[in-house]
């Protein structure tokens, strides 16, 4: 327990600032809302012109795009990006953070088993992710609720805030096996953001052109707010890919984590 | 069981790179241990597999009768380990990072730190990353003895501290062994070897070349000889006789480490006219430089 506590106040700081953050840049994106169902009409025109593709790849579907839910389909996944964002940072920092300030030897001599340094890691990092999930959540749920006075399906609002969790979770365990595979890596963050804004492109460029391989390549299609908001549930095969790749991402650091070698300094 | 690090045939290399080859090592319990080598010699490289940082290549290795592949819990709660560049979390405070690293244990290290911060003369409120090398070795030593472990294992100890520190240093170390604590120590400063260490092997290029008591490495076996010719002779013949390394003769000056039968050194010597002779004992750095020659 005494590592995750220090794992834990390690990054407690960070997760607040993260999630103070991603709060902000929510309700602000959220509070834009009403103004685009207000002004429905008008900007229906404006937006048919920019083509249909264009709107395909900004996921922008005019069957729901003027509702509550739709609109927060779309707005939602630059959400999405700063979670995902967040959560490789996370996973990545967790397990290079000690082999880039050469402590690591400090914690491998202690009395501990990599298995119990890795879950204690791990889960600590893990819960801080949950911390945000449940703020960010909450906050958008309660705010969208709050400055919409339209009717809507609140369930189906919360299905779509709820695929921040595993949509996390996968950016998380991603970023753990980068962390437990690199011997050194400084640029954690520009890592971290070349991920989610690869992926988060791949997205968009997989609803224009259609590549399959992009469906799969991007975890953002995994659960895509469009989709869900347009069909009120989740593709099962992709709920089933992304659960088994989070699975499969966790027990690969684990193994790595147990078999690497320190790196001699 | 007497034996506390027992090594049978242990490799490791990086790739196709050396590390250390085919070490066979015992060391005993309440044993002062010195392993010397220069850079690069492997010292390290053992240390750090014995430790579980890396995994062996080939060969076993036990310390309190537990096998190193799994270095366990076990194992690790009776060993304290000061490595040679000694690196914690910049941000943390001294106390914080010993409390932290003494939460690994189930016993109160509180005043242990608290004495061993004393001696050392290290300010437990000051920022892991304000200290200077000296200071941060400091923080080493007290993180590696504050669980009165049964096993140090030393790397580099003394390296940044100051003269003074050192002999404190050594003090502890003295105090430790005393209770029964045994010390694996690698250096290559051979006088401290020398000063605290009663067993040392020698490491070249990842092998154990040497084994032997310190006293007796010094004593016994190894010679040196100076003296000095009456007349202008060549005294070559002692670059090739049989247990001589490292031959200098300046002028009439002639110096070497000998090892071997000393009668036969006399009946050499005997040959010569000399004006002076020197038979003594070498220093360890001098035993040292004979198998790097």
């Amino acid at each position: 327990m005494n590592i995750f506590n220090f794992e834990f106040k390690r990054n407690l700081t960070n997760t607040i600032i993260w999630t103070v953050a991603i709060i902000m840049i929510g309700l602000f994106y959220t509070a834009m809302g009403p103004v685009f169902l207000d002004q429905s009409d008008l900007l229906y025109d404006f937006m048919v012109g920019m083509g249909e593709d264009f709107l395909k790849g900004l996921g922008i579907n005019f069957d729901t795009f003027f509702t509550p839910v739709g609109f927060y389909a779309y707005i939602g996944g630059f959400i999405g990006l700063a979670l995902g964002i967040q959560a490789t940072i996370y996973g990545i920092k967790a397990f290079v953070i000690e082999k880039n300030n050469h402590s690591v030897e400090f914690l491998y001599t202690k009395p501990a088993s990599r298995t119990k340094l890795f879950f204690a890691k791990f889960c600590a990092s893990g819960s801080l992710l949950f911390i945000t999930q449940v703020f960010v959540i909450s906050s958008l749920y309660v705010f969208t609720d709050l400055i919409n006075d339209v009717d809507y399906d609140h369930s189906l609002m919360l299905g779509l805030l709820i695929t921040y969790i595993p949509l996390q979770f996968l950016f998380y365990t991603l970023g753990t096996l980068i962390g437990v595979s690199a011997n050194r890596l400084k640029n954690v963050v520009s890592v971290s953001l070349m991920i989610g804004f690869v992926m988060f492109f791949m997205n968009m460029l997989g609803g224009i052109i259609e590549i399959k391989a992009f469906d799969y390549l991007s975890f953002f299609n995994y659960y895509n707010l469009g989709d869900i908001s347009l069909t009120g549930e989740y593709d099962l095969n992709f709920v089933a890919l992304s659960l088994g790749l989070i699975g499969l991402f966790s027990i690969c650091s684990l193994i790595i984590y147990n078999k690497k070698d320190l790196k001699v300094i | 069981m007497n034996n506390i690090i027992e090594i049978k045939n242990l490799t490791k290399k990086y790739g196709k790179n050396r590390g250390v080859e085919d070490i066979t090592l015992n060391i005993e319990k309440g044993e002062v241990y010195g392993f010397i080598g220069p850079n690069g010699a492997g010292k390290s490289t053992l240390i750090r597999t014995l430790l579980g940082l890396q995994k062996q290549t080939s060969g076993t290795a036990t310390i309190f009768g537990e096998d190193i592949k799994d270095f366990s819990t076990k194992i690790a709660d009776r060993v304290g380990y000061l490595p040679s560049e000694v690196y914690y979390y910049d941000g943390m405070k001294v106390k914080n990072l010993l409390k932290y690293s003494a939460s690994f244990y189930d016993r109160d290290c509180s005043q242990r730190i608290i004495d061993l911060a004393k001696r050392l003369d290290l300010d437990l409120n000051r920022k892991i990353g304000d200290l200077s090398y000296g200071n941060k070795k400091k923080v080493g030593i007290v993180q590696a003895l504050l669980h009165s472990p049964d096993l140090l294992i030393l790397d580099e100890p003394t390296g940044g501290l100051d003269p003074l520190m050192q002999q404190t240093f050594f003090d502890i170390l003295a105090e430790e062994n005393e209770r029964g604590v045994t010390i694996f120590l690698s250096s290559h400063i051979l006088t401290e070897v020398q000063k605290v260490c009663n067993q040392v092997a020698i490491i070249k290029e990842g092998k154990i070349i040497e084994v032997n008591n310190v006293k007796e490495m010094s004593e016994d076996n190894y010679k040196k000889c100076s003296f000095e010719l009456e007349a202008d002779h060549d005294a070559s013949e002692f670059a090739n006789a049989r247990g001589v390394t490292n031959f200098k003769q300046e002028g009439n000056d002639v110096s070497f480490i000998f090892k071997g039968d000393i009668n036969y050194l006399i009946s050499i010597i005997a040959k010569y006219q000399i004006k002076d002779l020197s038979i003594a004992e070498p220093s360890l750095e001098e035993i040292f430089m004979h198998f790097y020659k």
